[in-house]
C-alpha cells in the first residue's frame, strides 16, 4: 500500500491532474467563448446584410419614381409631339432649379432641347437609346436619369435629368436611415457620389485604413454573388459592420458602416449573460474536479487507514494468542523445573547442590517474573484486568519487599535504607498484590539501575478522608538517571532507555508500563524526579482505605536469607490428598513438594482415574488439573460432583491451572472449583492452600531445623571483581578456581599471538584476539581488562570494516597503536592476579 | 463497504463526466455553426437534345458548366427534353424537388409549353431564352446574336458572286426573323445588290430538310453563300459537297475546307456567368430582359477561312468596332420586305421589340416555298 502522507509526489499528482482539468476547461471555455463572438457577428452581419438589402430597395424605389416622372413626361410628349410642348414639360422637371439640367437628345447626339451629353461620360446612355430607363453617374457632371421616348413603337428620342452633385446629398441622402450609422451611395468603382451629410477628410480617411479597404475589399467579393453583404471589422478605428449593396440597373453602389456597439450593444447583454454562465459552470466544474480529487484523496487515505488497522489487529490477535500459547507452554515446563529444584533444596545437604539449586531457582523465578510482566500486560491490553480489594497488613508488604530487596542491593554492594513513618496506619484494605508488584518496580529498577551507592525506600502516608488514606512510596536511587525528555517515554511499552548502556539489564521493558496502569487502576500517581547521571527519585501515592486504627509503629527489619532452606508451614500426617495430572513430572513435584509436611499424597494421571479413585477412598483435599486428554479438568469436576458413589463429596477442589491469562480463575470457580492454583506450583501458595481450607486441628507445627550456614570467599583483589567472576562460575568456588588458573596460564601463549598481529598489522586476526580477551577476562571478574579489550576490539572492527570511511580507518588505527600497549599491560597484570587468586582460594 | 472512488473508478467516472458534459457542448457548437453555413445555390437546366452532342446543346452545356463552377453552384441537367412532349413539366418538377433555386429553359418553345406551371413555383426563378412569355419570376434572356449575324452578312455579302445568299431557317418566329432581318442588312451594307433567300425547314432538328432545303438554295436560287439558323450543321455538309461558302451557325467547325468562312458564335460562359451572378445577387427581377451584346465579347465571328481577304476582314472589323460603339444595327430608315416602313428616320427599334415582336422580314429578303 502506497504511503498517503503529502509526500511530495503525491502533491505533484494532485496538483498534475488539477491543472490538467483547469487547462481543459479553460481552453473549453476560450473555444466557446469565441464561437460564441463569432456566431455573435455572423448573426449580426446577417442581419445588417439583410437591412442592407432593404435599403437598396429603398434607394432603387427612388430613382425608380424619378425614372417614372420621366417616364411620364416621355410619354406626354410621345402624344404631344411638338416643341412647344417639350420645352414646357422640360421646365417643369427643371423646377426651376439651377443644379438641375433638362434635356432632349436626339439618337445621333444632338440635342434637341437642353445640353448635349456625351456617351462617353455616362456609358449607360446608348441603353435609353434601345428603349431602356437609365440610372448613370459621371464624376463631375452629375446623376444622371434618362428614358426614351417612343414613337409608333419605336425609340424617338431620349429625355433626361442630371443632379448636379452638389444636391445629391439632399436629395438623396440616406442619413436617416440610423443615426449612429454612415451611409453613402458611390459608383462601383469606388468614386463617392451621394456622401453623408458630414462627409469629410476624417471620414475619407476612414475609409483609407487598411484594415476598413480590406474589409470592403470582402464585402467586394461578396456582392459578386450576393445582393449585399456586411462583414464585422475590427481597426485602429475601432470596431464597425461594413455593409454595401449594389443598386440594380446602376453603375452604383450603397456604402456604409456602423459601429459595433450600436447594433452590438443589446444583443452583447445576452452575450454576456452566456459568457458569464459559462464561466460560472467552469467554476463549478473545478470545485466539482477538486471535490472529487479530494474524496478520492480521502478515500484511498482511508483505504489505506482500513487496511492498516486490519494489519495491526490480526497482528495483535496473533500476538495475544502467542501469549496465551507462551503461558501455557512456558509454565509447564517452568513448573516441572521450579518443582525439581525445590525437592533439591529440600533433599540436598551437599552445599554444592544447594548452591547450583538456589541459582537454579534464582533464574526460574526470574523467567517466571518475565512471563508474568508479559502477562500482566496482555491482561491490562485487554481490558480484563482487575483490581481485587481485600484486607491486609501494610507491614507484611514492606517486610516482603524489604526481604526481597535488601539481598539483592547489597550483593551489587549497594546501601538498601528503609525508612518509615510510624504513624502510617498498618491495616488497609486494597489490592496488597499490585501495591506490592508497583513497589518492587520501582525498588528493582532501583537496584538494576544503580552501579554505586545507594537505594533509599521510604513509606509515608498522607491523610485524604475520615478512614482514607494517600499511600506514598518513594524509591531514591543514585543510578544512572533519566534524561528530561525520556521522562514522557518512560511509560511507552517495552521501552528501554541507554540501549548500549544498559544492555546487560535484564527486562522486558514492560514494567514501568505496567506499574503505571496499575497506577492509574488504583486511581493513584506516580511522580519522577531526575538528574541524568546522579540518580532518580520516583514516587507513588495510592488511595487506601483505612479498616482498622492500628498503627505501623517502629517497623523492624527481620532478618532474612534468600538462601533460606525451606520448612514446611506444617505437618499433617492424618491429612490424605489427590493430585491428578496428566503430566508425570509434574504429579512428582507435587508428591515431592509436600513430602516435607507429611501429607499423603495420592496421584491419578487421567480423569478417568481420578474418578476412579474418588469411589474408592475419601481425600481432604483434591488437585485437579485443568487441561488434560480426554476428559478434562471442568469435565472431571462435573462428573465427580454428580458421581453417587464418590466418598470425597464436600472436600474442596482446587484446579490447577498454566493457563494464567486473566479471566481463568472466574471461569474455574463459575464451573464448580472451590479454589485455583496457578502453575508451576509455589509451594508456599500450595501451603496456604491447606491452611485455608483443612480444619486447625489436622495440622500441626512442624519441629525446627537448623538452616545450614553459607560461607563466601573473601579476597580482596585490585583487577578482579571477585563477586562478578563468582557470578560467572555460578557460584562455583571450584569452577571460578578452575577458570581462573586457566586464564592465568593461556597468557602467555595469548599475549604472543596479540604482540604478534598488532607488529604484522594483521588487524583482521588482531581483532579476533582482542575480542576473546574481552570475553575470558570478563568471565574471570576482570572488568578493568575486558573494558579495554572492548575499546581495542571496537577500533579494530571499524579499521577493517569495508563500509568505514578513510578518516575513521585512520583514527581507529592511531587508537589502537596508542592503547594497545597499555592494555596488554593490564592483561600481564590481571593474569599475575588471577594466579594469586586461584592459590588463595 | 464498496469503494465508489477508488483510482480505477475515478477515472472512469473523470472520463463519463467528461463525456456527459463535453459532447452535447461541441454538438452543440456545431449545429450552431451548420445553421449558418449557406446551403449550396443549385441550378436546373433543361435542354433539347443530348449535351454531348456538338451544336447548340454541348455549347450551351459547357457555358453552364462552367458558369457554375465558377460560382461554385450545383449544375442538376435534364438533358433530351423533347419540346411540346409534357417532358418539360416533369423537368422542371424533378428539379424543384430536387433544390433548383433558378431553372433554365434552354429551348425556345419550352417557356411557351409551361407558361402556366411557371406561376405554381413563385420561389423558383425560371430563366427563358424566348422573350415570348412572360412571368413575375421569369427572365427574358438572350445574346445579341443579330449583332454577329450582321457582321456575317456583311461579310457574305462581300463574298457572293452571285449575289443570291442562301439562308436555311427553322421557323419564323422573332429570334429568326431578327438574325434574318441583321443578316441582310449586313449583307446590304456591303453589297446593296445582293439578296437573301430564305427557306424555312419548320424545325430545330431535322437535318433531311435542312440538307434538302440547302441544295435547293444552291440549285435552285443559285445561292453561292450560305448560312443556316438550325441546331444542327446539316446545311454546311451540303455546302462544303457543292463547293458553296458558308457560315456555320453556334459551333466552331473542323474538317471544313476554305468555304468554311467562319462561325457566328457567342461566349455561352460569358453568358451564363452573368445571368448566374444576377441570379445569385438578386437583381433577376429588376429587368424584364437581359441582353449581352458585343460589347462585352458575348457575340462574335470565328476565325476567318484563307479565302476571306484582308480588306474584307478589315471592313468587318470596322464595322464591329461600329457595334461596340453602341450602333444600333436596327435604326433609321428601315422597310420590309412588303414594303412597310418599320423604322422611320432618327428613330431605333427597342430592344423590347427586337425580342419580343419581329414578325416582317427586311426588304432585301426572299423566301422560297
Amino acid at each position: 500500500m502506497s504511503d498517503f502522507s503529502l509526500n511530495e509526489k503525491y502533491v505533484k499528482k494532485i496538483v498534475m491532474q488539477f491543472a490538467t482539468v483547469l487547462v481543459i476547461l479553460i481552453w473549453v471555455g476560450l473555444f466557446m467563448s469565441s464561437e460564441v463572438n463569432h456566431l455573435l457577428n455572423a448573426t449580426l452581419e446577417k442581419m445588417i446584410a439583410r437591412q442592407t438589402s432593404d435599403m437598396s430597395i429603398v434607394a432603387e424605389e427612388r430613382f425608380a419614381q424619378e425614372l417614372a416622372e420621366l417616364r411620364l413626361a416621355a410619354e406626354y410628349l410621345e402624344r404631344h409631339p411638338g416643341t412647344a410642348a417639350e420645352e414646357n414639360f422640360l421646365s417643369i422637371l427643371k423646377a426651376g432649379n439651377e443644379n438641375i439640367s433638362v434635356g432632349l437628345l436626339r439618337l445621333n447626339d444632338t440635342a434637341i432641347h437642353g445640353k448635349v451629353l456625351s456617351k462617353w461620360d455616362f456609358l449607360r446612355l446608348p441603353m435609353a437609346y434601345r428603349g431602356n430607363g437609365v440610372v448613370d453617374y459621371c464624376a463631375g457632371k452629375g446623376l444622371l436619369f434618362a428614358v426614351p421616348v417612343m414613337r409608333g413603337g419605336n425609340v424617338h428620342s431620349v429625355i433626361y435629368r442630371l443632379y448636379d452633385e452638389k444636391v445629391l446629398t439632399e436629395l438623396f441622402g440616406l442619413g436617416e436611415y440610423n443615426s449612429e450609422g454612415r451611409l453613402l451611395i458611390q459608383e462601383r468603382n469606388g468614386q463617392v457620389i451621394v456622401p453623408y451629410k458630414d462627409y469629410n477628410e476624417a471620414e475619407k480617411s476612414f475609409f483609407i485604413n487598411d484594415s476598413i479597404r480590406y474589409g470592403f475589399k470582402v464585402i467586394r467579393d461578396n456582392l459578386k454573388t450576393r445582393r449585399s453583404s456586411a462583414i464585422y471589422c475590427e481597426s485602429s478605428a475601432g470596431n464597425f459592420f461594413l455593409f454595401a449593396t449594389d443598386l440594380p440597373q446602376t453603375n452604383c453602389s450603397m456604402v456604409g458602416y456602423i459601429p459595433w456597439a450600436a447594433v452590438a450593444g443589446d444583443i452583447f447583454k445576452i452575450y454576456n449573460l452566456l459568457l458569464i454562465g459559462g464561466t460560472l459552470i467552469l467554476i463549478v466544474m473545478a470545485f466539482a474536479s477538486a471535490y472529487l480529487f479530494v474524496v478520492r484523496t480521502k478515500a484511498e487515505e482511508s483505504d489505506a487507514l482500513r487496511e492498516a488497522k486490519e494489519a495491526a489487529v490480526a497482528a495483535n490477535n496473533a500476538k495475544s494468542s502467542f501469549l496465551a500459547n507462551m503461558s501455557h507452554e512456558i509454565r509447564t515446563p517452568i513448573n516441572a523445573i521450579v518443582g525439581m529444584n525445590e525437592m533439591i533444596l529440600r533433599e540436598s545437604d551437599n552445599p554444592d547442590i544447594i548452591n547450583y539449586a538456589q541459582n537454579a531457582a534464582a533464574a526460574s523465578d526470574s523467567l517466571l517474573s518475565l512471563i508474568n510482566d508479559i502477562l500482566d500486560f496482555s491482561k491490562i491490553e485487554s481490558g480484563k484486568f482487575e483490581i481485587v480489594e481485600e484486607d491486609y497488613k501494610l507491614g507484611d508488604v514492606i517486610k516482603s519487599l524489604v526481604n526481597m530487596m535488601r539481598p539483592r542491593a547489597e550483593k551489587k554492594n549497594l546501601s538498601f535504607s528503609l525508612k518509615v513513618n510510624p504513624a502510617t496506619k498498618n491495616l488497609l484494605c486494597g489490592d496488597s498484590v499490585r501495591i506490592r508488584q508497583i513497589a518492587l518496580n520501582f525498588l528493582s529498577n532501583a537496584v538494576k539501575y544503580t552501579k554505586v551507592g545507594e537505594v533509599e525506600f521510604i513509606i509515608d502516608n498522607e491523610p485524604l478522608a475520615a478512614d482514607w488514606i494517600n499511600l506514598r512510596f518513594t524509591v531514591k536511587d543514585t543510578g544512572i538517571g533519566i534524561r528530561d525528555e525520556d521522562i514522557p517515554r518512560l511509560f511507552n511499552d517495552f521501552e528501554r532507555f541507554d540501549a548500549k548502556k544498559n544492555k546487560n539489564i535484564e527486562g522486558t521493558g514492560l514494567g514501568l508500563a505496567i506499574t503505571n496502569k496499575l497506577v492509574q487502576m488504583m486511581n493513584g500517581k506516580i511522580e519522577i524526579a531526575s538528574v541524568y547521571g546522579e540518580g532518580s527519585t520516583f514516587s507513588v501515592t495510592i488511595p487506601q482505605k483505612v479498616v482498622g486504627d492500628e498503627l505501623i509503629g517502629e517497623f523492624k527489619e527481620s532478618p532474612s536469607s534468600t538462601h533460606e532452606k525451606y520448612k514446611p508451614a506444617f505437618v499433617a500426617p492424618d491429612v490424605e490428598i489427590l493430585v491428578v495430572d496428566d503430566n508425570e513430572m509434574n504429579l512428582l513435584v507435587a508428591v515431592n513438594l509436600l513430602r516435607a509436611t507429611q501429607v499423603k499424597v495420592d496421584t491419578a494421571s487421567s480423569g478417568m482415574t481420578c474418578l476412579k479413585k474418588l469411589a474408592e477412598r475419601h481425600y481432604d483435599l483434591i488437585f485437579l488439573d485443568q487441561m488434560m486428554p480426554s476428559l478434562d479438568g471442568i469435565e472431571t469436576l462435573k462428573m465427580a460432583l454428580a458421581m453417587d458413589n464418590n466418598l470425597s463429596k464436600g472436600s474442596p477442589m482446587i484446579a490447577l491451572t498454566a493457563n494464567a491469562i486473566s479471566g481463568t480463575k472466574e471461569k474455574l470457580i463459575a464451573e464448580g472449583f472451590t479454589d485455583y492454583l496457578s502453575k508451576p506450583i509455589d509451594v508456599r501458595l500450595m501451603e496456604q492452600m491447606f491452611m485455608k481450607y483443612l480444619p486447625k486441628e489436622k495440622l500441626r507445627t512442624p519441629t525446627q531445623e537448623k538452616p545450614s550456614p553459607e560461607e563466601k570467599p573473601a579476597v580482596e583483589s585490585k583487577l578482579i571483581n571477585v563477586d562478578l567472576g563468582l557470578e560467572y562460575s555460578a557460584g562455583m568456588t571450584d569452577m571460578y578456581k578452575e577458570l581462573l588458573l586457566t586464564f592465568s596460564n593461556l597468557k602467555a601463549d595469548k599475549l604472543q599471538k596479540l604482540q604478534e598481529t598488532f607488529e604484522a598489522g594483521d588487524w583482521k586476526n588482531y581483532t579476533v584476539y582482542v575480542h576473546s580477551l574481552k570475553s575470558t577476562a570478563l568471565s574471570i571478574g576482570g572488568e578493568k581488562t575486558s573494558a579495554a579489550a572492548k575499546e581495542l576490539e571496537m577500533a579494530g572492527k571499524i579499521l577493517t570494516a569495508a563500509t568505514s570511511t578513510e578518516l575513521e580507518k585512520h583514527e581507529s588505527l592511531e587508537y589502537i597503536k596508542q592503547n594497545h600497549a597499555a592494555a596488554m599491560k593490564l592483561y600481564e597484570l590481571l593474569a599475575e592476579e588471577a594466579k594469586t587468586l586461584s592459590d588463595s582460594l | 463497504m464498496k469503494h465508489i472512488f477508488n483510482a480505477k473508478n475515478f477515472n472512469l467516472i473523470a472520463a463519463a463526466i467528461s463525456l456527459i458534459v463535453f459532447v452535447p457542448l461541441i454538438m452543440l457548437v456545431f449545429s450552431f455553426m451548420k445553421s449558418f453555413e449557406e446551403r449550396q445555390e443549385k441550378v436546373g437546366f433543361i435542354i433539347l437534345g443530348d449535351i454531348h452532342v456538338a451544336g447548340w446543346n454541348e455549347s450551351h452545356y459547357k457555358g453552364i458548366k462552367a458558369a457554375c463552377e465558377n460560382f461554385g453552384v450545383k449544375l442538376l441537367v435534364r438533358d433530351k427534353v423533347k419540346e411540346n412532349s409534357g417532358q418539360c413539366p416533369i423537368a422542371i418538377k424533378d428539379l424543384v424537388q430536387n433544390g433548383a433555386g433558378m431553372i433554365f429553359l434552354a429551348s425556345y418553345s419550352y417557356s411557351i409549353e409551361v407558361q402556366n406551371l411557371v406561376g405554381d413555383y413563385p420561389s423558383t426563378a425560371f430563366a427563358t431564352n424566348s422573350a415570348e412569355v412572360h412571368a413575375r419570376n421569369m427572365t427574358a434572356y438572350f445574346v445579341r446574336m443579330y449583332q454577329a449575324r450582321y457582321l456575317a452578312g456583311a461579310l457574305a455579302g462581300m463574298k457572293t458572286k452571285s449575289n443570291v445568299i442562301g439562308y436555311v431557317a427553322a421557323m419564323s418566329n422573332t429570334e429568326v426573323n431578327r438574325g434574318i432581318n441583321a443578316f441582310t442588312l449586313g449583307v446590304l451594307r456591303t453589297n446593296p445588290n445582293a439578296k437573301v433567300v430564305v427557306m424555312w425547314t419548320g424545325s430545330w432538328q431535322d437535318e433531311e430538310t435542312e440538307a434538302a432545303h440547302a441544295q435547293r438554295l444552291i440549285e435552285e436560287a443559285g445561292a453561292d453563300v450560305l448560312t443556316y439558323h438550325q441546331d444542327e450543321n446539316a446545311t454546311a455538309q451540303v455546302a462544303e459537297k457543292f463547293g458553296v461558302d458558308f457560315i456555320a451557325y453556334n459551333e466552331i467547325l473542323s474538317g471544313y475546307s476554305e468555304h468554311y468562312l467562319t462561325s457566328v458564335v457567342c461566349r455561352w460562359d460569358l453568358y451564363y456567368t452573368d445571368i448566374i451572378q444576377r441570379y445569385l445577387k438578386g437583381e433577376l427581377n429588376s429587368v424584364k430582359n437581359h441582353w449581352l451584346g458585343i460589347d462585352r465579347g458575348a457575340v462574335m465571328l470565328s476565325d476567318y477561312s484563307p479565302s476571306v481577304t484582308k480588306e474584307m476582314i478589315s471592313r468587318v472589323n470596322s464595322l464591329k468596332q461600329e457595334l461596340v460603339n453602341n450602333k444600333q444595327i436596327f435604326s433609321g430608315e428601315i422597310y420590309d420586305n412588303a414594303g412597310q416602313l418599320r423604322c422611320a428616320k432618327g428613330e431605333a427599334i427597342s430592344d423590347d421589340t427586337l425580342l419580343e415582336n419581329i414578325g416582317w422580314l427586311v426588304r432585301g429578303v426572299e423566301v422560297l416555298e
